[in-house]
């Protein structure tokens, strides 16, 4: 039996998740939704890391997310539900380290 | 602004942003839920119920995190201020308590179905029974009361009287009879002036006299005493009217020089404000008070909504002084005053007759106008006369 190397292996939730065919929000618990460029709601944030006018950096445990814009303001952050107001031009992932 | 955050409380707190994502932080970490509070570039502004922001507070002070309430608001904040003033709760509860006491009294009584008595004049004859405004409703028998007002006033024919609220509508109708007056005393109608007869309506009595026929002041016309040779001698209040045809002088004398009534400008006022039957003299202006005064009064009601009146007025009683001066007119305008008096004579003496020619001399005279008119025309001539029976010999 082919046994994957140790760099191709797979977290056990993200193998149920591939097995299953189960949404990734639900066993990551991160989920995110843009609305309009004004809105971003995220689920899952554990901290934010950094909170700037033009830059926040959202702790979500694996990973980081990145919002960029102008006058980003959040507007309510509660068990994990974050959400952000403001003019967004970018949303990304990074991750530790990067 | 959430409706929540109103009833229980807020509080906008205030937070460098520098520490912003600390105190995010915190808020998620303990639950603490907020809304934005009008954040500026260099302050993150954060509106907290007002237990949360305790919370928030006391966290941010253990972190050494530096804050500042910029504002506390809603309505426990507002009971807080009011109860800080004594006087306004005050105010408040006796506001309430004349509200709900309010509704026991009589605020304003409209007067419907009256056609030559004034609205005053029928709120009279009620005051005069014990209703007015404020009146206490629940000791108010609205049958008693119309009764009474009903006895008391000849004038009202049927009354009543229908509390909805703190408004007394009361409905009426007049007496319309032409002589309401009992029949007490035996009464003949007789000729108030000379004439010659023309119709005779007759309600009551024994009617002496025919159309055509000649008669002179004093005469009988319907005598008010029956002859009968089964029942003798019965008497009554003869009633009717009688018209004849009669010669009038009327005499109008304007003179050159008379005395006019010149205001002096100065108007004095007095205010008071009337709640219920209770005056307050609010206002008196100073001036010359023992001056011959014409008088205004003028109520003012106050009225919040259109339909509703409150029993409060504003009284004002207004006094503007005049003098007499002696002034002086020409004999054209003295000429045209004399017409217009005679013929307001003439047009009040028959308000119930017709005319049928008039004569009018003029003579100008050194100190005035005179005016003699010679009226031709038919008018009622009757007029109730009493007379004495002798009960010991009715004979």
């Amino acid at each position: 039996m082919h046994r994957p190397k140790k760099g191709d292996r797979i977290g056990a939730a993200e193998w149920l998740e591939k097995k299953f065919d189960i949404s990734p929000d639900i066993v990551s618990g991160i989920r995110v939704e843009i609305r309009g460029q004004e809105r971003l709601i995220l689920e899952g944030c554990r901290k934010i890391l950094k909170y700037g006018e033009n830059e926040m950096l959202l702790d979500l445990g694996k990973t980081r997310l990145c919002v960029r814009g102008q006058r980003l303001w959040c507007t309510s952050f509660v068990s994990g539900a974050l959400s952000v107001g403001g003019r967004i031009s970018s949303v990304s992932f990074e991750e530790e380290g990067t | 602004m959430n409706l929540s955050y109103v009833l229980l409380g807020y509080a906008t707190v205030g937070i460098a942003r520098a520490h912003a994502e600390e105190v995010l932080n915190l808020c998620m970490r303990h639950g603490i839920a907020y809304l934005d509070g009008g954040s500026e570039p260099e302050c993150l502004r954060l509106c907290l119920r007002t237990g949360q922001a305790r919370r928030l507070c006391a966290l941010m002070q253990q972190s050494d995190l530096p804050y500042t309430v910029i504002k506390r608001g809603g309505v426990p904040q507002l009971a807080r201020r009011a109860l800080s003033r004594p006087g306004l709760l005050a105010g408040a509860l006796c506001a309430l308590c004349l509200v709900a006491a309010s509704e026991c009294f009589v605020f304003d009584i409209r007067v419907v179905g009256n056609e030559t008595l004034t609205d005053s004049a029928v709120k009279q004859m009620l005051a005069e029974q014990g209703f007015g405004p404020g009146t206490y409703i629940p000791s108010v028998d609205t049958d008693k009361l119309e009764n009474r007002v009903m006895l008391a006033s000849d004038k009202i024919a049927w009354l009543s009287v229908n509390i909805r609220g703190n408004v007394a509508n009361v409905e009426l109708i007049e007496q319309r009879l032409p002589d309401s007056r009992p029949v007490l005393r035996p009464a003949h109608v007789v000729a108030e002036r000379s004439g010659e007869i023309v119709a005779v309506e007759l309600y009551r009595g024994n009617v002496l006299v025919s159309a055509g026929e000649q008669v002179k002041k004093g005469e009988i016309l319907i005598a008010g005493v029956y002859d009968s040779q089964a029942t003798g001698f019965r008497f009554t209040r003869a009633s009717g009217k009688v018209f004849a045809r009669t010669v009038r002088e009327f005499t109008v004398k304007i003179p050159y020089t008379y005395e006019k009534k010149e205001y002096t400008g100065e108007i004095l006022e007095k205010k008071s404000i009337n709640f219920f039957s209770f005056s307050i003299k609010v206002f008196q202006s100073t001036g010359n008070w023992g001056a011959v005064c014409d008088k205004i009064d003028i109520v003012d009601n106050y009225s919040p909504w259109a339909g509703v009146e409150l029993p409060l007025y504003l009284h004002t009683e207004r006094y503007l002084p005049y003098t007499y001066v002696t002034a002086q007119r020409d004999a054209k305008e003295a000429l045209a005053l004399a017409h217009r008096e005679l013929s307001d004579q003439i047009a009040a003496a028959l308000s119930d007759g017709e005319l049928l020619d008039k004569r009018i001399r003029t003579e100008i005279g050194e100190d005035g106008v005179t005016l003699y008119a010679t009226v031709t025309c038919i008018t009622d001539i009757a007029v109730v006369q009493d007379f004495e029976i002798d009960l010991k010999n009715p004979k």
